[in-house]
């Protein structure tokens, strides 16, 4: 089988942070957070009143009334964060893809947005459904609009991993261009599902804090829930080379692993298992790693399971890489968030900035590592990692290398 | 944009006078029952040193209980470290009885 590189030629975002790559970094390196009171459309009896929510979302400015009209707002997101990406990567839409490209998105609940809307005007108004809700619905309607949009007639699919989605996506794009079954894939991850009984149905696990996500911090407790998509472009090095595209960074390595133990509670052989597949699917030696950014959620049990697996990976060195979380910025974006959060240290790396992690108040110490506290820092990054850990025991991990 | 909120931590519940530790006594039995209800723990077994493990109680049995916390008492409880922590019945009860304490308190001031 071939081993072919797979490099990033394109990245685009839409979270809490605003629309744009570059605004999410700038959010994630200044620490600026999205987090604040949250809105729904039909209030319910909500204890958590916050959310990283994207306001003033106006599908018009980016896509036309046909694609708006049989789209939930999760596949909006994806193909805002597709234009940017393909617009990076020089690659345009009147130029088919064809079948050596595909797409893989990532969503943890798909067309929530719209399925609250069906339920409520099914059972509760009684009036006329949208005619296109089943369509608008579908967890594979971001990859499917996208496949549309760019004329990616290759293998086109969702992953639906929860937590885990977005780096399960970008990892199987990259082996599919590793491998050389595609050249080019369009992946990520998207979700939009910040609702009143979506955000109710995540009270009643007592994983949200009321107040601040705090990371790795003392006295933390819990998540706060994002929306968003972040989507790359991944090519084959050569294809990439020879059209003239540049690359950004390296996909170097890709591993996954299931818990098989149990649907909520983290285990931290899991974790490490994807991490150590990771680092051994780059070649890479665990020292050359710099930089990881965490799955970091802010719950008191991931953030300990977490430490234990990276002290597994990393041994001693743990003290002295920079591990930090940037949900407390853009929220937890479920199934968004490890594209997102792999956006952001593809960003780090280039820049040679470990972005921080927010809010942290004092160490703890079950979590013995350092989380580069509340402030960026100049660091040269040789290879990242970042880190996704799902309900259902999915634990997924990338690594990327700085471009040749 | 900043969250806008305080961002110091909750200050630890101060001692009690009286009529507090009275309130304090009616929450604790309020409590147990919630634990017997919405638990489903033999009362009988319901002892201040018992272990959550010795009386079979999982994290989907605290999460029942504490969402009946949240519909009797109006008090949001996450999961933080010391609940995390805690091993025992009375442990968890107390620290329920503090977060109710502390939300009254906040709630009337």
């Amino acid at each position: 089988m071939p081993h072919n590189k797979v490099v990033v030629t394109g990245l685009g975002a839409i979270s809490g942070a605003g629309i744009g790559a570059d605004a999410l970094w700038a959010a994630a390196r200044e620490g600026q957070s999205a987090i604040g009171p949250v809105e729904f459309e039909r209030p319910g009896q909500n204890t958590i009143k916050i959310a990283a929510q994207i306001k003033g979302f106006d599908p018009a400015k980016h896509m036309d009334a046909g694609t708006i009209s049989l789209s939930d707002r999760f596949t909006q997101f994806a193909i805002v964060a597709a234009d940017e990406a393909m617009a990076q990567a020089k690659l345009s839409r009147e130029q088919k893809l064809g079948e050596r490209a595909a797409v893989i998105v990532g969503t943890g609940v798909g067309g929530f947005t719209s399925l609250d809307d069906m339920m409520y005007i099914y059972n509760v108004t009684k009036g006329r459904l949208q005619p296109m809700t089943i369509p608008r619905v579908m967890s594979n309607a971001a990859a499917c609009h996208l496949s549309m949009r760019y004329g990616c007639t290759g293998p086109v699919f969702a992953v639906s991993s929860a937590c885990s989605s977005a780096n399960q996506a970008i990892g199987v794009g990259a082996m599919l261009v590793r491998a050389g079954a595609v050249d080019t894939a369009i992946v990520g991850g998207s979700e939009a599902s910040i609702t009143a009984s979506y955000i109710r149905g995540w009270e009643l696990l007592r994983v949200l804090t009321p107040d601040y996500c705090r990371p790795f911090s003392a006295k933390r407790t819990g998540m706060t829930i994002g929306e968003g998509a972040g989507i790359l472009i991944l090519e084959n090095a050569e294809t990439a080379k020879a059209r003239g595209a540049i690359p950004l960074a390296e996909i170097a390595g890709y591993g996954t692993s299931s818990d098989a133990k149990d649907l909520v509670r983290p285990d931290p052989a899991g974790a490490a298992a994807a991490m150590r597949a990771a680092i051994e699917s780059s070649g890479l030696p665990p020292e050359e790693i710099d930089y990881v950014n965490a799955h970091g959620t802010g719950t008191v049990i991931n953030d300990a399971v977490e430490t234990e697996a990276l002290r597994t990976i990393f041994k001693d060195r743990l003290g002295k890489i920079a591990v930090s979380s940037t949900k407390p910025i853009h929220g937890h974006a479920i199934g968004a968030s490890s594209a997102l959060e792999l956006i952001i240290t593809i960003h780090a790396m280039r820049e040679g900035v470990a972005p921080p992690t927010i809010n942290w108040l004092a160490a703890d110490p079950k979590c013995d590592l350092d989380p580069v506290p509340n402030k960026a820092r100049k660091l040269p990054i040789r290879a990242a990692m970042s880190n996704s850990f799902a309900f259902g025991g999915i634990n997924a991990a990338i690594v990327v290398t700085q471009a040749q | 944009m900043h969250q806008t909120f305080d961002s110091s931590p909750r200050p630890e519940p101060r001692e009690m006078n009286s009529a507090q530790v009275t309130d304090r006594a009616a929450i604790e039995q309020q409590l147990i029952d919630l634990f017997v209800t919405d638990g489903m723990i033999d009362r009988s077994a319901i002892k201040p040193d018992a272990t959550l493990e010795s009386l079979g109680i999982q994290s989907v049995d605290i999460m029942m209980v504490l969402m009946s916390v949240e519909e009797k008492f109006g008090v949001y409880v996450p999961i933080d470290e010391k609940l995390a922590d805690t091993k025992n019945l009375q442990g968890f009860i107390d620290h329920l009885i503090d977060r109710i304490a502390q939300e009254r308190k906040t709630s009337a001031t």
